[in-house]
């Protein structure tokens, strides 16, 4: 029995080439295989995009925006504004999608996100020129199931549709190589004009873009061709397109400042000062999610016969993205995607060299069982070390020598396994069942992985990803506000409210339906309104004995930076170096009905 | 080590803005041998910060790093597009030799001049803490219109568009204001130099042909290639003095007798000397004396209060006023370099600059939109520089216009229309909220320059002037048109005093203009005026202008001459006697008439006037020694050379003794703790005089980001009044009184705001104060040493009781209005 059957394998020992150039037939199983591999993982991509799609509150970074495009569509004036949003592609969708559907919170925030980073999982179909019906599925597969494309699916603050965009760019850089250069062109330079407007997370598509077309003189030369000729006009129309979109129609004159925001952010991004994040995040959250996967990426390399320049310089380019995940101060959780990518595409190219192999029935019997013994191991392992907790407990350098031990053990009994099964058989159908294995078990994870995250409403796997979580306090202060304004006013959203402290936008997100919001420094009370919102832990603010406050412990984590020098601090007075909202005492007028 | 790394940014900046608008440089400027390289610079930071003023008047940009990449990616994007790039690269490549050389003057003179002033860095004294206040105002607003720091709730009313270049490149190099100040002077000395050094190089090379090296059979000759020609141009024009130098020098000496001295009659030097073994002139700001070597004496002999300003530039840069006429002077040169542009014209010798090739002659030529959109920026980039120069390089660049084109038609003027309007339009956000202190032109009736102070003045420039208009005279007598110069150059001197008779006349008979008399004839009566006049103009002071007057006619003789004769265009020499013509007009006018402003004297107008005469006479004098230098024979280019160097040299010792005695022998002018501080910052001998307010001011910045109205202490001009809002960029509710005077052209605006002061300090009454404080939207109240010693104690209670305290230190509190 051959393993190949109804599966269409080329027999001649031609390679990956052959395998690529393959057309389908109606009658192939394989179509049909393939198209329930897609609606599969497709499914399951989606669902873990959009499933309690508005569970975790918007971060600092996604208020920016949709604060932005609330007030936009609000038709407030954009005077006061003192922050720049950080993506106007994002800010710009998010109008739209709050104008249309009248409804702006966390899901409607994120929508537009996540619908990118559901096309995104489809998106290896269009390289099956490089990647092959195998390596296009294996990469859909990971696509779809990846925590932290999950994750960037779910954050609005333009990583998502970045990605998209520099896939245009990747498909009209493809298609010009392959002499289709005007139509190539056109796709790069909308994928550059559209992916500048995504803001940060588009820096590096950009470098990536260059260094392409730096190396590619050839294309480089037909570009400027192409540009000069037409007489920039096409290019004129993309610049009026995206003056509008960034200015949303002239409504957010600082939209210019947007595009270059990115820039100024990623360079100021060098210095130590700013750097927020441990230098080991990229290589925990890599670790932590993808364990197996790198395992596969480097194994299946290092074993396969086939392999190419191509894959070692996708290699050399995680490598580059694990660096600067490390070096770069100001890297975000985002940047994970610089690793994660470059291994998908080894690991779908490694797992095209596995679906080549030939099989005769006992070699299948062999490589099953070989697994089954590999995929026991591994599940026992994980039972045994605690999973997530050890890789945890490693990062945090709390080295606990027993489960290091254990460890040891196991990672030795799979290599003693797949030794014996090397030295009892065959090397490549050894090797080729650990790849197997590697795959089937880093797919699961991923999944455990992603599921985990969607499912924790407070954030206790997405940490690396949100910094904030619900306590559930933040609902129930909203309503306590409701009932205050419906006894006050009548109306559930008209009462007076004053927040004593500097503009917030993550509580100015929050008070969003209130109408009647007004925000002041000063704590002196030259008028009486109905409601105070103050930071509760605040020295400066002393509350007239006319209020009486209930306190809430929200999920808000805002702190100003200050670096106030003693002596400066000493000369000092009423001047709060910082304010603290993650909890807000609610003040109200005692033994007022009517006020 | 922080302070050279600044200096490097600068650097950086400059020259990197110069590369992102060099393909368009390269372009527009194709007709000069340089390709306007050396100005790149100028007109990158001209462009970037023309980018972010419109859209920041517009409201798309703020004064941050992001705002500014916003500029420099479109200046990159309009510098590419309308640029010849890969020609602009291939072209630094073959002149490597140029490039250097060009690099290298701007880092030596921006470094020379940084560390010049981080010998003396104070922003005190004079108008620097005007200059200092609106620099601040600017980087603490961020948009446009910017706050006017000394009248709250206004905008400034002032050209300040050389402010707004300096506080972007202080703003992305992250320095601070104070740094950024110095940086600024520095800069600009930097610019100017290398502008100058390329235009000369341009006029010489262009005589000279393509041939960047000159072999003469006499070796001497070698020294006179291009680059040595025109390393001469910033030597005299921003390195020398004038001859005031040498005077304090002699008098300092005890050399002279005092009848000489008195005859010269400059203030402080006008008595007999005693002998001294010293070389070093002792007095106190001696070397101030320069910029007032012309005295004017009113009928009854006394001396005029308001002298005649006599700067140039090295003093402009020694005294360390970041004043819109040193401000403007990179762009002045580089204005020169459009007007020497459009003179030369199309390579081809087909049509203009501005238009394209016409096709007949019946069609309208059509236009070249790039390059009047480009020419416009720079021209018109002056009136929002320093509005004095705008006029002027109008002037010389449609002179030199016409004097390029073989034949003058209607399509001429029309360009020339054209640039004149592209240059205000664009610019039009400025003219909207611009009041000029100037209001119309007064006759100069009893108050002629002699002859010996503008010799004083003026003579380093022109011996060399007048040594090169007398051989090129000499050299080309037999086809010299006399009959032309002379209708122009009388025509115009008694064209002058036809102007100033009948504002005279006018100004007698008018009895509305009865205010206007006194300031102009004093209390001599009509019937005496005339004898008067007779007897300063023609008997004893005629001198200055039959002399100005002689440049003119030799001036316009020769330059029609040669535009007459075959081969026009390969002659600069037209354009180069065009500067020199232009020069004698600037200063021919102010002897006969004066822009009337809050003054109601000519010392305004002599010093923008003057200012102006030294660069195009600077320009003028270098071209005129290389040509002597290069075609003289050889025993009259010695003889030439040795005056101009005895000449140069005596400019040059006003340089050397004046920095010298300003940087306290490169040791330090400022005093911390008893030391001497070599330092960039210009508020760090604050320290010293008064660290109670430089602690607070220090808080303010660093702390106070919420923008409001600060009261504190009126006073007068030139003092240490207003002292908050210039060093933090808040506006006070009234700063000099003074100044804004001069702004806003009466008291209209500000009229109480003084008084109002003082009563919110002194009254006891919170009411009243709480009243004061609304109707000028004050939000802090700044109470020093300063305050305390103007203003009554008892006023100050009811701050403590109604406002909060937000900062206190020894000597200052400052309150927060609820």
């Amino acid at each position: 029995m051959s393993f190949t059957n109804g599966l269409e394998i080329e027999k001649d020992d031609a390679g990956i080439k052959n395998a690529l150039w393959r057309t389908y037939s109606r009658d192939d199983i394989g179509i049909w295989f393939d198209v329930c591999w897609w609606l599969v993982f497709g499914a399951v991509g989606i669902l873990l995009r959009f499933h309690k799609l508005g569970s975790l509150p918007l971060s600092d970074i996604e208020v920016e925006n949709a604060l932005l495009a609330w007030l936009i569509v609000g038709g407030q004036e954009l005077v006061d504004i003192n922050w720049l949003a950080n993506s106007a592609l994002v800010y710009f969708t998010q109008i739209i999608i709050f104008w249309v559907t009248d409804v702006a919170n966390s899901i409607s925030a994120r929508v537009v996100t996540a619908l990118c980073g559901s096309v995104l999982v489809f998106t290896p179909f269009l390289f099956g020129r490089h990647l092959g019906r195998v390596g296009a599925c294996v990469m859909m597969a990971l696509f779809a199931v990846s925590p932290s494309l999950v994750m960037i699916s779910r954050t609005a603050d333009g990583m998502a549709i970045s990605l998209v965009c520099l896939v245009i760019a990747l498909l009209g850089i493809e298609r010009a190589n392959n002499l289709k250069v005007r139509h190539g062109i056109g796709m790069v330079v909308i994928g550059l004009v559209l992916g500048i407007m995504c803001g940060r997370s588009f820096v590096i598509p950009v470098l990536f873009i260059m260094f392409i077309l730096f190396r590619n003189t050839y294309l480089t030369k037909q570009v400027f061709e192409t540009l000069r000729t037409s007489n920039f006009n096409g290019v004129l129309a993309y610049v009026l397109i995206g003056l509008l979109v960034v200015t949303s129609f002239f409504r957010y004159r600082y939209g210019f400042m947007v595009l270059a925001e990115p820039w100024n952010h990623w360079v100021l991004g060098w210095s130590s000062y700013s750097s927020m994040h441990s230098e080991l995040m990229i290589p925990e959250m890599v670790f932590l999610n993808q364990p197996l996967l790198i395992l596969l990426a480097v194994v299946g390399l290092f074993i396969s016969q086939n392999a190419r320049s191509i894959e070692r310089n996708l290699l050399v380019l995680a490598i580059c993205g694990l660096l600067y995940g490390i070096v770069y101060s100001g890297v975000q959780s985002r940047d994970v995607v610089w690793v994660i990518i470059p291994l998908y595409v080894v690991c779908a190219r490694v797992m095209i060299w596995v679906s080549q192999s030939q099989w005769s029935g006992h070699e299948l019997i062999v490589a099953t069982v070989e697994g089954i013994i590999l995929g026991s191991l591994i599940v026992f392992g994980y039972i045994v070390v605690g999973g997530q907790e050890f890789a945890l407990r490693t990062a945090d350098y709390g080295f606990d020598r027993n489960t290091i031990i254990q460890v040891l053990v196991l990672v030795g009994m799979l290599v003693l396994v797949v030794a014996l099964f090397s030295a009892g058989w065959s090397a490549r159908v050894s090797m080729v069942s650990v790849m197997i294995i590697l795959f089937v078990f880093s797919t699961v994870w991923s999944i455990h992985r992603s599921w985990t995250m969607v499912e924790a409403t407070n954030g206790a796997h997405a940490n690396n990803w949100h910094k904030t979580w619900n306590t559930g306090s933040d609902k129930l202060m909203l309503k306590t506000l409701g009932n205050l304004s419906l006894r006050y006013v009548g109306h559930p959203r008209e009462v007076d409210i004053k927040v004593m402290g500097p503009f917030n936008r993550q509580l100015a997100w929050s008070l969003r339906d209130f109408n009647n919001v007004k925000w002041s420094e000063n704590p002196a009370l030259v008028s009486y309104p109905s409601v105070i919102l103050t930071p509760g832990l605040s020295e400066s603010i002393i509350m007239d004995s006319r209020y009486m406050g209930q306190e809430f412990q929200l999920y808000h984590d805002y702190y100003a930076h200050s670096n106030i020098v003693a002596k400066d601090k000493r000369n000092s007075k009423s001047r709060p170096s910082g304010t603290n909202f993650d909890t807000i005492v609610v003040w109200t007028r005692q033994g007022d009905t009517n006020p | 080590m922080v302070e050279i790394l600044a200096c490097l940014y600068w650097w950086a900046i400059a020259t990197f803005c110069g590369l992102l608008v060099w393909p368009l440089t390269f372009r527009m400027l194709g007709n000069l041998h340089d390709r306007g390289y050396a100005v790149c610079r100028a007109v990158g930071l001209l462009l970037v910060g023309y980018t972010f003023w419109i859209l920041s008047s517009l409201g798309y940009l703020k004064l941050t790093s992001t705002g500014i990449l916003v500029a420099f990616g479109i200046c990159a994007i309009v510098g590419w597009r309308f640029g010849e790039t890969s020609d602009a690269l291939i072209w630094i490549r073959e002149n490597r030799r140029y490039v250097l050389i060009t690099e290298m003057l701007f880092v030596v003179t921006l470094g020379f001049w940084a560390y010049v002033r981080s010998h003396n860095p104070d922003i005190f004294g004079t108008e620097k803490p005007m200059e200092f206040a609106f620099m601040n105002s600017i980087l603490r607003n961020g948009t446009m219109p910017p706050e006017d720091p000394w009248l709250s709730g206004y905008a400034i009313s002032y050209y300040y568009f050389g402010y707004v270049i300096i506080a972007l490149i202080t703003s992305f190099s992250g320095v601070t204001s104070p740094v950024g100040f110095n940086l600024g002077l520095a800069l600009v000395f930097g610019l100017t130099a290398v502008g100058i050094f390329g235009l000369s190089y341009n006029l010489i090379s262009r005589t000279f042909g393509n041939q960047s090296r000159c072999f003469h059979k006499n070796s001497a000759r070698t020294m006179t290639s291009p680059f040595v020609g025109a390393i001469v141009a910033p030597v005299i024009g921003l390195f020398s003095g004038n001859l005031n130098g040498l005077l304090e020098v002699l008098h300092q000496r005890g050399l002279g007798t005092g009848e000489f001295w008195r005859w010269l009659d400059i203030k402080w030097i006008d008595y007999a000397p005693s002998l001294s073994d010293l070389w070093m002139p002792e007095r106190y700001l001696w070397w101030w004396q320069a910029s007032r070597v012309v005295r004017d004496r009113n009928v009854d002999g006394s001396v005029m209060v308001l002298e005649p300003i006599t700067e140039f530039p090295l003093f402009s840069f020694l005294l360390g006023d970041l004043h819109p006429h040193l401000l403007a002077l990179p762009f002045v040169v580089l204005a020169i370099h459009v007007a020497l542009q459009l003179y030369v014209g199309n390579k081809k010798g087909a049509s203009d600059v501005i238009e394209r090739d016409a096709i007949s002659k019946n069609s309208l030529p059509t236009i070249d939109i790039a390059r009047l959109l480009f020419f416009g920026l720079i021209i018109g980039g002056l009136s929002f520089l320093n509005t004095w120069d705008y006029p002027i390089y109008l002037f010389v660049s449609s002179v030199g216009y016409l004097l390029g084109r073989k034949k003058v038609g209607l399509g001429h003027l029309i360009s020339i229309g054209m640039l004149i309007v592209v240059s205000i339009l664009l610019y039009w956000p400025f003219y909207i909220g611009f009041q000029s202190q100037a209001a119309g032109v007064l006759p100069n009736v009893f108050y002629p320059t002699r002859i010996a102070q503008f010799m004083v003045m003026f003579g380093v420039l022109l011996v060399p002037v007048v040594g090169w208009l007398i051989w090129e005279t000499a050299k080309y007598k037999d086809w010299v048109k006399w009959r032309v110069g002379v209708y122009l150059g009388v025509g115009t001197l008694m064209f002058l005093i036809l102007v100033s008779v009948a504002l005279s006349m006018l100004i007698f008979t008018q009895t509305e203009l009865e205010g206007i008399k006194f300031s102009v004839f004093g209390a001599v009566a009509r019937e005496a005026a005339m004898s008067e006049v007779i007897k300063r103009r023609v008997i004893e002071s005629p001198w200055t202008s039959v002399f100005l007057t002689a440049i003119l006619v030799v001036c316009a003789s020769l330059a029609i001459s040669i535009i007459n004769k075959s081969r026009v265009r390969s002659s600069v020499r037209p354009f180069v006697l065009l500067l020199l013509f232009t020069g004698c007009l600037l200063t021919l006018v102010p002897e006969f008439v004066f822009l009337r402003d809050s003054f109601g004297a000519r010392m305004n107008t002599v010093f923008k006037f003057y200012y102006q005469a030294w660069i195009l006479w600077s320009i003028v004098a270098s071209y005129g020694i290389w040509r002597v230098s290069y075609y003289g024979k050889l025993g009259v280019a010695m003889l030439y050379g040795t005056i101009v160097c005895v000449v140069l040299f005596s400019g040059l010792m006003y340089s050397v003794f004046s920095v010298w005695s300003k940087t306290q022998g490169f040791t330090g002018a400022t005093m911390i703790g008893g030391n001497r501080v070599v330092t960039l910052d210009g508020t760090a001998y604050l320290q010293q005089t008064n660290k109670s307010d430089y602690d607070a001011i220090r808080w303010i910045n660093h702390f106070l980001y919420e923008d409001g109205v600060i009261a504190e202490a009126v006073g007068g001009s030139y003092s240490e009044y207003a002292r908050i809002s210039t060093y933090t960029g808040l506006a006070t509710v009234l700063g000099w009184p003074g100044h804004e005077l001069q702004w806003r052209g009466g008291y209209e605006e500000f009229g109480d705001r003084e008084s109002a002061i003082e009563t919110l300090y002194s009254t006891k009454d919170w009411s009243i104060a709480s009243d004061i404080m609304s109707r000028y939207a004050i939000k802090y109240v700044y109470l020093g040493a300063l305050e305390r010693r103007d203003y009554p104690d008892h006023g100050f209670v009811k701050f403590d009781n109604h406002m909060k305290k937000i900062y206190t230190n020894e000597t200052v509190d400052i309150y927060e209005l609820y």
